[in-house]
């Protein structure tokens, strides 16, 4: 699993893949534009998403196949496997718990330090 | 604009085509041309010229060399079903063990002349380990180019140290020889027993040299001179007994003396008749002398190491002890030099992405 370390907290572009392709279908480039637009791909170039995409379908969490019957150029559509779904809700599960964990400490708010040197 | 696309994607084929199947590179090039015609697109819809259109869209792609990168390391190389860094590391591994398998094998010395069973087999393996390293190399040097060259590199270092503590050399012998310091008791024993022998050689050539020079028959000799059997029982060299036939009857100095740390010494031959050998001892007798003095003087200074490493002291950077596992390391460095040639002789084609990526 690589992570994208250039962000304050660390991304799983793949939890970002799967998660871009759970409601609906997609081609690559419109995969790569939503993750790039939430500003998860940190400085991953758009070029560099794409092995991710084959990474995932090699696992079998993705599959895809060239559709040619959209009136335009053939494009790759990738879909969510049963697999990648699975995987997808455990990421949801550990982000959940990551996000919970940070709201408590952040909520928290300021705390004095007690001490003896006044 | 179009062609700064298809230069685009030339670079990115020059950058796959080497490591990765044909079939996957066409899939990569007609997934990215894809890229690039939707994110024109778009860009156009927002009133964006098209050659900044184009531009843009190539920079938000990412340098062909990045998105190369990316691709290859998401590709599953596998060398003997290893991943590149692992083979890289296991391909070292093996061919430093083997280069150095005369300093390491159970005997624990260095066979001179290479014709023991093991150094051949470690010869074999060694040949098929430096293969799966260039391979690994070859697999791995654009996707995983720092790991295996820090790998092969680390060895190299590591294997220093190593051999340098493990084996004891011969400080003044220009002919590799050294011994374990993992058998230094069993060692000294045989180095002193060689020692000693090369002392009974001597004196044997001597009076070889002499008797030979005056006998007008074989009768003149003495039986020892004559009897291969004889000589080989005394030295207790086998390969002495076994050598020869019946007809190759009369002892003769060996071109040299060469003698082993575990005490065989090789310092005779045979011939078939008296008159050539006369010409050998005559011709080869005093040289041979003269080298029974210079491997005694040299196995006596390896004693004197020897006993200084039973007293704890290590013989630290010695090139003698590694300089043989440290000629193979840059056999894989013109594999990475190629690659940056060749990614220099493009700079043509880069000129317009240099622009670009500015």
């Amino acid at each position: 699993m690589i992570y994208n370390e250039s962000m304050a907290f660390r991304i799983d572009i793949e939890a970002m893949v799967l998660g871009a392709l759970q409601s609906e279908p997609l081609h690559g480039y419109e995969i790569v534009r939503r993750i790039k637009e939430s500003g998860g791909a940190g400085k991953l170039s758009e070029g560099q998403i794409y092995p991710y995409l084959h990474q995932l379908e090699e696992k079998g969490m993705l599959t895809s196949e060239w559709k040619t019957d959209t009136g335009a150029a053939p494009r790759r559509v990738y879909q969510l496997t049963e697999s990648g779904q699975g995987e997808l809700a455990r990421h949801r599960v550990r982000w959940e718990k990551f996000v919970s964990g940070v709201t408590s400490i952040l909520a928290a708010g300021p705390t004095r330090m007690e001490g003896n040197h006044g | 604009m179009a062609n700064l696309i298809d230069w685009y994607l030339v670079e990115l084929q020059l950058r796959l085509d080497c490591d990765l199947p044909e079939s996957r590179v066409e899939e990569i090039l007609k997934e990215a041309e894809q890229h690039f015609q939707q994110s024109v697109r778009s860009r156009q819809e927002k009133n964006v010229s098209l050659e900044d259109a184009v531009e843009d869209a190539i920079r938000e792609y990412g340098s062909p060399e990045r998105v190369a990168r990316a691709f290859l390391r998401a590709w599953p190389h596998r060398v003997l079903g290893m991943k590149p860094e692992w083979a890289a590391v296991a391909g070292s591994g093996v061919a430093l063990f083997c280069w150095c398998f005369h300093w390491m094998t159970l005997g624990g010395y260095f066979d001179n002349f290479g014709e023991t069973w093991q150094n051949g087999i470690a010869g074999i393996v060694g040949f098929a380990a430096l293969a799966l390293l260039f391979r690994a190399a070859q697999a791995g040097r654009r996707s995983h180019w720092a790991v295996v060259a820090c790998t092969t590199l680390i060895f190299g270092a590591v294997s220093v140290p190593i051999l340098s503590v493990w084996m004891i050399p011969n400080p003044d012998q220009k002919e590799e020889q050294g011994i374990s310091r993992l058998h230094l008791s069993r060692d000294i024993a045989s180095v002193e027993r060689t020692i000693a022998k090369l002392g009974e050689y001597r004196d044997f050539m001597s009076r070889g040299i002499r008797e030979y020079a005056a006998a007008a028959s074989p009768a003149d000799l003495s039986s020892d001179l004559r009897d291969p059997a004889l000589a080989g029982r005394r030295f207790g060299d086998d390969w002495l007994i076994h050598i020869g036939g019946r007809e190759r009857t009369f002892l003769v100095p060996y071109d040299g003396v060469f003698a082993e740390v575990d005490g065989r010494v090789w310092a005779l031959l045979t011939s078939s008749s008296l008159i050539n050998a006369k010409v050998e001892w005559l011709a080869k007798g005093p040289n041979d002398l003269a080298a029974i003095d210079r491997q005694q003087a040299s196995l006596s200074q390896l004693l004197v190491s020897a006993r200084q490493a039973q007293t704890g002291r290590l013989f630290f950077f010695d090139p003698r002890v590694y300089g043989e596992a440290l000629v193979g390391l840059p056999l894989v460095l013109p594999l990475f030099l190629l690659d940056l040639a060749g990614y220099l002789a493009s700079a043509s084609r880069r000129r317009w992405l240099k622009r670009v990526f500015a």
